[in-house]
């Protein structure tokens, strides 16, 4: 029985090994659908399933989309991408929310020189070096700076503290960012305080940040957290103003904030569907989006999933191939292609190029204010 | 002769193995090579952590800790310096950690050794606690490691981890690393010390009344376990190429908790056919979330179905073989082919009084167990120590033989003084007992729980039986235990048994074979704690003849305690009565007999 | 530091450390009567937040009615976990048990994320609990930050009076203290058992609605911190008891707050502090603080 069982099973992996197509240009997508993440990596599958949706085939072939959990977990993105390339043969991949996953997965995909585009993995570092790692998502030290800018120049603010989720390297990184450059601009830093992933209690902190008497506070939390600590400032009758950044650009942060997250502001994408001027390709995903998710807003996660899309359709239209290293070529040269967070250049370092919006919550909606320039 | 054929099939089926990874490349492409790799991580994983808790019995959850340590000394050791310049994007790294740096081989060694240096330091205050707390100090720890490790980002880079580390896990590196750890714990275990490491697990107390340091046993293997977990992490960050310190969490702690449970807890064989289940399981289980096609009817795949079907698995598999796969059994070729079927002399003291107990008092918060309590013994004497229930007859033996310290008075043996003495330094002296309620090493043979015994006279050291092909001292001096072992249980007519699991003899059988394993000590007195409990007349008979045998071919001199008054009669020289902790009378059986006062507190006033 | 900041944080942690202890009741009431580390205890916890937010948010019911039905999913699945998954294994060995709570563990929180979604969801808080009462001083508080304590207190005191003056509670002692022999006394270990379970989970789902309450948001991941951050009060207070774990979950509170409060540099460290702290308490007291110290007969 036991030996039977044993051979079943190995027949049953066998039969998993995919066979390849000529005519299918296939791409990977590796994101974060189950584990701590879960939540961002499901919002970016959503917009690149949608890109793909409308965009079928590219120079006339089928392209069909190969989907990976990677749970999270470093150890599983990096065998999630390997899957892709050895067993899928998967001509590009798109991936990832978090940027410890992008990097596990990208050393992959660097050795086997498959192109890969990150959604939303900010970290310098998931670029850095590599010749086949490409995003759509600008870096933490210019996000940072623009927070800090708009704080200062925008808003004239000139006592500001962070407070920062210590085991984040996204939070970690966006905070040094945010106070070299408050610092640098001739702001003060009166406060620095931390606190880890899955913390709920932030009383402590605040009440430590409202004894510093702050005029603003860097909070580059995601949403889920940072909803919640918006939430115990109210609270605490905390006097003082909130600023973050793109992980905190979620439609439910208002139901998840209540009244507490009005006059938040944050850094973002210059996407937003209150945007009073759009592209065509933003007023696009909205119209679609709207029509597959009446009930929910896009956000920017999920026009990030659907840009990366949008960056591969146009690099394999300009290569006139659906071969990686072409593809990988076509991507180092895009230039101001037009996407549903505004225009992407892809620079030096393969990083995207591309304005920066500032958001605020006015009256119980997320409103579009303007861009701003990041004095880096 | 079996032996040599079963090292030829060994190396037989090393080399085909190491020809198959050879060949590997060319038939498996580079996602099944990486699932080989996990797997031989994963056992070396599994099996450190077996070290220290299939094995040795000490409830750990903090083995991520121990292989961030590793993951972090090895990637630090192996980046180059402009690697390391690039990374430190937000701190500054330390001057003098940029130019540190050393070849692969090297830097998993040094990982794994300063994961064991953090591991020391770990066990030395917290291997004092037992059973679930210790798991907890250990999570505590492992924990506070993580934490550490986030937040000195000079040193680590904080949370932003570490990447760009050369891919230097290759298949034979994996595989040989699991090779060599796998020879050198096998061996171990094989040697008459793994027989002590599954002895403090199975019953600490009788371990240490055999003369065994449990708390330098577990130390020792808590230590070798970390270093275990340190390699396995070394080689985990070189095979990802990128870690952080999230990817230390408690989960990876429960993946290898899972994987040695699910393989069977104490068996080696079991951690690695663990490893290879759970890991190719949990990839092979990928097809559930992809969309399926079965005829016409098409299933839309669903992320997170994949962890539903292995958690419920996990739970199945639990449920239904909760020892594991293997159990604490191994694999040997032996399966494979049908099975075919001197008096030890001790050394003479030349002190003619053994023992010497003088006004001992023994008490537990306000209740004194004994009050004042002194009696000497002569050599080659046999000494009955007799009372009602709650008498302390027990507690004097705890006394006697290290367990308590008494709260006042002193005991000699041999003429020097052991009060407050620990039970395996007492029984180092020459002082060996066996239990009421009889503590053999259940999962082990008859023939392992007299060798086990004899480990103290033995001169080889812990390490040695890590290789003991270089160092044969381990395989001499095991085989001369063996041989004395099989001795004693033939001289006790339990050799019959030899092969037997000690937890499966029948009840007269397990008596004899504590008292065996009690000899191999190479005891000069032996206290014996109601030898005839349980036993039919017949039966106490016997044993009325065996103890004087006992003493006249073993040279001993005999304590022990009884209620069977036929037993104690007969075969006591001389016999010492307590009663509620207080001495009330000594002498000759005949005495003893006669005296009132006994005839009282065995049956009440009155009855005199 | 001045003294209304002192207050305020004094305030914070009574009300932090009060859930912690909560959450660690449950705890301890499964591992006091089969020294079983029930892992799923937090997962549980999750389960009651999310069924609260189902009645409330979702079918919209009112409060009192949403907080009962949870109180009742939540025990029915707490039941059937200990029914599934740890009732075949009264006999094994007790790590095949703490497999089996991993298992179900691993299965609840990603069944969750099938069922439920990664996306974490809003609890509305009532408004009454939530207009904030200002003291002289600038020192705030709300009715919830009140009514948490008070609710934990109550619930540790109802336990308390049904362990010791209860027969059902005699037997859960009793069975604690030795499963075979109460077996013998003609008690119904089996009932005895699951009647531990169902209050445990009846607190976790508790729990659970006030942490949902207090920090208003659900996701499939949520009991994870607080299920290991109230298993460590739990063995502070000495695994096992009931008040122990009522005072550990204080103590951690305590410990979590003022480190920040006044060392906030080293906020990052915060958590090790108290695991810190957790190892010192069991060096000195290898049992916690107020555990039962278990002889090892010889």
């Amino acid at each position: 029985m036991r030996k039977f069982l044993a051979a079943l099973m190995l027949v049953l992996m066998l039969c998993t090994v995919a066979s390849a197509d000529d005519d299918v240009i296939k791409v990977g997508v590796f994101n974060c659908l189950t584990g701590q993440n879960a939540f961002g990596g499901q919002l970016e599958l959503e917009g690149t399933q949608l890109a793909h949706t409308l965009n079928p085939t590219i120079l006339g072939k089928k392209v069909e989309l190969v989907i990976v959990d990677n749970k999270s977990d470093k150890v599983e993105a990096a065998n999630a991408v390997t899957r892709l390339i050895e067993n899928d043969k998967v001509n590009a991949i798109i991936g990832t929310y978090g940027s410890s996953l992008a990097m596990a997965g990208g050393e992959v995909a660097e050795k086997a020189g498959i192109p890969v585009i990150g959604t939303s993995c900010t970290n310098p570092l998931v670029t850095d070096g590599k010749k086949f790692y490409f995003r759509v998502c600008f870096i933490d030290p210019f996000q940072g700076a623009g927070a800090a800018t708009y704080a200062f120049r925008n808003l004239g603010l000139k006592k500001a503290a962070t407070l920062v989720d210590m085991s984040n390297d996204y939070s970690v990184g966006l905070g040094k960012f945010f106070r070299d450059s408050f610092k640098k601009m001739g702001g003060e830093i009166v406060a620095s305080l931390f606190y880890q992933s899955g913390d709920t209690d932030f009383t402590a902190q605040l009440t430590a940040l409202i004894d510093a008497k702050p005029d603003i506070v860097f909070l580059p939390a995601y949403f889920a957290e940072g909803a919640i600590v918006l939430k115990q400032a109210k609270e605490l009758g905390a006097p003082f103003k909130f600023i973050g950044a793109d992980a905190m650009d979620n439609p439910e942060i208002v139901t998840l904030g209540g009244d507490a997250v009005e006059g938040f502001m944050h850094t973002t994408f210059a996407y937003d569907p209150s945007m009073p001027e759009m592209n065509d390709v933003a007023k696009a995903f909205t119209t679609e989006w709207n029509k597959i998710h009446p009930d929910k807003a896009p956000n920017v996660n999920c026009a990030l999933g659907y840009d990366c899309y949008i960056m591969l359709k146009d690099a394999i239209e300009r290569a006139g191939s659906a071969e990686p290293a072409k593809i990988r070529d076509a991507l180092e040269t895009t230039k101001d292609l037009p996407t549903v967070t505004g225009m992407t250049t892809i620079n030096a370092t393969h990083d995207a190029e591309k304005d920066m919006g500032i958001v605020e919550i006015r009256n119980g909606k997320k409103t579009f204010i303007g861009i701003v320039q990041p004095e880096v | 002769m079996n032996r040599l054929r079963n090292l030829i099939l060994t190396i037989i089926a090393v080399l085909l193995f190491a020809f198959f990874l050879d060949k590997a490349p060319t038939f498996l492409n580079g996602y099944w090579q990486r699932i080989l790799n996990l797997i031989a991580i994963n056992a070396i994983l599994a099996l450190s952590l077996n070290l220290i808790y299939g094995i040795t019995g000490m409830f750990s959850l903090g083995h991520a800790g121990f292989m961030a340590i590793g993951a972090y000394v090895s990637a630090l050791l192996v980046l180059t310096p402009s690697q390391k310049n690039a990374m430190w994007i937000l701190e500054d790294i330390y001057p003098w950690l940029l130019n540190v740096n050393a070849p692969f081989i090297a830097s998993i060694i040094i990982a794994g050794l300063v994961a064991a240096f953090f591991g020391l330091l770990v066990a030395l205050p917290v291997l004092r606690l037992g059973g679930d707390y210790l798991g907890i100090a250990t999570l505590g720890f492992a924990e506070i490691i993580r934490i550490l490790i986030t937040n000195t980002a000079r040193l680590t880079n904080g949370s932003l981890g570490l990447k760009g580390i050369p891919a230097y896990t290759t298949l034979f590196m994996s595989w040989g690393c699991l090779g060599v750890v796998l020879l050198c714990m096998v061996c171990m275990l094989r040697s008459n010390f793994g027989g002590v490491l599954r002895a403090v697990r199975d019953d600490e107390v009788a371990a240490r009344m055999m003369g065994i340091n449990t708390f330098r046993v577990k130390v020792l293997a808590f230590t070798l376990g970390c270093f275990g977990g340190g390699l396995g992490g070394a080689l985990m960050g070189n095979l990802i190429t990128t870690i952080d310190p999230r990817m230390f969490m408690i989960t990876q702690t429960y993946n290898i908790l899972m994987i040695i449970v699910v393989g069977g807890l104490g068996s080696v064989t079991g951690s690695i056919i663990g490893s290879a289940l759970v890991t190719t399981m949990l990839e092979w289980l990928r097809f559930v979330e992809n969309p399926i096609t079965i005829g016409s009817i098409n299933i839309p795949g669903i992320p997170g179905m994949r962890m539903v079907i292995f958690s419920l698995l996990l739970i199945v598999v639990i449920i239904f073989r909760r020892e594991g796969i293997m159990g604490m059994r191994e694999f040997t070729w032996d399966i494979f082919f049908p099975k075919s079927k001197a008096k030890p002399k001790t050394e003479h003291s030349d002190s003619d009084t053994v023992l010497e107990v003088r006004n001992v008092v023994l008490k537990f918060g306000g209740l004194s167990a004994i009050e004042n309590l002194s009696f000497d013994i002569k050599r080659g004497q046999i000494m009955g120590l007799i009372g009602p229930n709650g008498a302390g007859k027990t507690s004097a033996f705890n006394v006697i033989s290290g367990f308590y310290k008494p709260t006042s008075g002193t005991i000699k043996f041999m003429g020097k003084s052991i009060g407050g003495m620990s039970p395996d330094e007492v029984c180092r002296e020459g002082m060996s007992r066996t239990f009421q309620n009889i503590r053999l090493f259940g999962h082990e043979t008859v023939l392992q729980n007299v060798m086990i015994g004899s480990r103290i006279r033995q001169k080889y050291s812990w390490w040695m039986t890590l290789a003991p092909f270089i160092f044969t001292d381990v395989i001499r001096e095991d085989s001369a235990v063996k041989a004395r072992a099989m001795d004693l249980l033939s001289q006790l007519g339990l050799a019959e048994f030899a092969d037997e699991k000690a937890s499966s003899l029948p009840y007269g059988a397990q008596r004899r074979l504590e008292i065996a394993r009690a000899l191999a000590t190479r005891p000069k007195f032996l206290l014996l704690d109601e030898p005839a409990a349980g036993m039919n007349p017949q039966e106490s008979e016997e044993l009325l003849q065996f103890i004087r045998r006992l003493r006249d071919e073993f040279d001993l001199t005999i304590l022990l305690i009884e209620h069977d008054m036929k037993v104690v009669m007969n075969v006591c020289d001389y016999i010492h009565v307590l009663d509620q902790g207080v001495h009330i009378a000594d002498g000759t059986p005949d005495e003893i007999k006669a005296n009132p006062r006994v005839v009282e507190a065995y049956l009440g006033k009155g009855a005199a | 530091m001045n003294l209304n900041i002192f207050v305020q944080h004094f305030i914070n942690a009574l009300s932090l450390g009060s859930l912690y202890g909560l959450v660690a009741v449950g705890y301890t009431m499964v591992y006091g009567i089969l020294r079983l580390i029930n892992f799923a205890h937090g997962d549980i916890f999750m389960l009651g937040a999310y069924f609260v937010y189902f009645a409330t948010i979702v079918y919209h019911l009112p409060w009192a009615i949403g907080v009962i039905l949870a109180v009742i999913g939540t025990t029915i699945c707490g039941l059937l976990v200990d029914r599934i998954a740890y009732k075949p294994l009264r006999e094994a060995p007790r790590i095949s048990a703490l497999i089996s709570a991993i298992g179900v563990s691993f299965f609840i929180e990603n069944f969750a994320v099938v069922v439920f979604t990664g996306m974490p969801r809003p609890v509305v808080q009532p408004a009454i609990l939530m207009k904030p009462i200002e003291f002289s001083g600038g020192v705030r508080l709300i009715p919830l930050g009140i009514l948490v304590p008070v609710v934990a207190f109550v619930l540790v005191g109802g336990l308390m009076w049904l362990l010791y003056c209860t027969k059902p509670g005699l037997a859960m002692r009793a069975i604690s203290f030795d499963i075979e022999t109460t077996r013998m006394m003609g008690v119904s270990v089996n009932k005895i058992i699951a009647l531990a379970f169902g209050l445990g989970s009846a607190l976790a789902a508790v729990a659970g609605i006030m942490w949902a309450l207090r920090y208003p948001r659900v996701e499939p991941f949520m009991g994870m911190t607080p299920g290991i951050k109230a298993f460590i009060a739990a063995v502070f207070g000495g695994i096992g008891s009931v008040p122990g774990a009522m005072i550990g979950g204080l103590i951690l509170g305590f410990v979590e707050i003022m480190s920040v409060a006044f060392f906030p540099i080293l906020s990052g460290y915060k958590d090790a502090f108290a695991f810190l702290l957790l190892i010192m308490i069991l060096l000195f007291r290898p049992t916690g603080l107020l555990g039962e110290k278990l002889e090892d007969k010889i």
